[in-house]
């Protein structure tokens, strides 16, 4: 165990040498703390241009906390409804990627019931990460690309 | 430990073997050629030019500890280590600045807001926890500065 017993001060002179790299008379103190993750949390990034934590870890989501005013988490007490504390991310679609639109199938009450319309034509519905894709698909034929919405 | 060169992807150095592992490393932007590195027995080293010049060493029951995060912010030497500290290091002489022992278990990250003077510290626990830089004048301080400045 070695020590460097230059200076041992806390707070170095000003005007010296030191004061020019070390802020004069600067404390550290807790600001607050959050969880939004159940388990360890391996990797944590500030993004500044989102003014955002993002975390992730062994639940395998990702979690971003958005921040207050210079940098602070944010209080629990304090937060509005409209405010949401953390945004999950989870590894992977939680919805289904493609649907059935029955709405818009031959109005064949049997065939609506079992979820698959064998003949006629049906609209499929196609989720994207950043659009959502509608298709025309007919039997013995090929699907055809009707519209595009985008997030 | 090795430096490895990004752009022809050779071995630029390897520095010598020590008796403990190597568990972080961080790159200093103040001072040129410098990388410090956290080890497996509670040690943080200073490394320049390849050689090992000074050994900063937290004396305080962290035999044990090991430094498994390391940041630099602010011309301060953060680290996280296995005992739940996050301790904030003076790189000039290698003093503990401030110790925080909020954590319940080891301290695997940190991220560092160079702007606000921020770190964000998190692990094992799962909690985030934020410390903040804060200006605190002392009055022999707040003198000297007065006559500096008239």
């Amino acid at each position: 165990m070695q020590l460097s017993s230059k200076n041992t001060h806390k707070y170095p002179i000003i005007g010296s040498e030191e004061s020019n790299k070390i802020e004069i008379g600067k404390e550290w103190v807790y600001s607050g703390n959050t969880r939004g993750q159940s388990h360890d949390i391996k990797a944590l990034i500030y993004l500044e241009s989102h003014q955002c934590l993002i975390s992730g870890g062994v639940s395998t989501d990702l979690c971003i906390y958005s921040l207050e005013k210079y940098g602070k988490l944010q209080d629990s007490f304090k937060l509005k409804r409209s405010n949401k504390k953390f945004l999950h991310i989870p590894p992977f679609e939680l919805k289904n990627q493609v649907e059935i639109c029955t709405d818009l199938a031959p109005e064949d009450e049997n065939k609506k019931a079992s979820g698959w319309v064998n003949e006629g034509i049906m609209i499929l519905v196609l989720r994207k990460t950043f659009s959502i894709e509608l298709w025309m698909y007919e039997q013995r034929k090929q699907p055809v690309f009707l519209l595009e919405f985008e997030k | 430990m090795r430096i490895i060169d990004l752009e022809s992807f050779s071995e630029l150095k390897r520095l010598p073997p020590t008796d403990s592992k190597c568990l972080s490393v961080c790159s200093s932007s103040s001072e040129k050629n410098t990388i410090y590195a956290g080890y497996s027995d509670g040690t943080i080293r200073k490394f320049l030019d390849g050689g090992v010049s000074k050994r900063l060493t937290y004396i305080f029951q962290h035999k044990d500890s090991a430094i498994w995060v390391l940041k630099e912010i602010d011309g301060f030497l953060v680290s996280g280590d296995s005992n739940g500290d996050v301790i904030i290091w003076d790189k000039m002489n290698g003093n503990a600045v401030k110790v925080f022992s909020d954590f319940k278990g080891d301290v695997l990250t940190l991220a560092v807001n160079n702007d606000q003077k921020t770190i964000y510290a998190s692990g094992v626990d799962s909690r985030v926890i934020a410390y903040k830089g804060k200006f605190n004048f002392k009055f022999d301080c707040l003198f000297d500065l007065l006559i500096i400045l008239f």
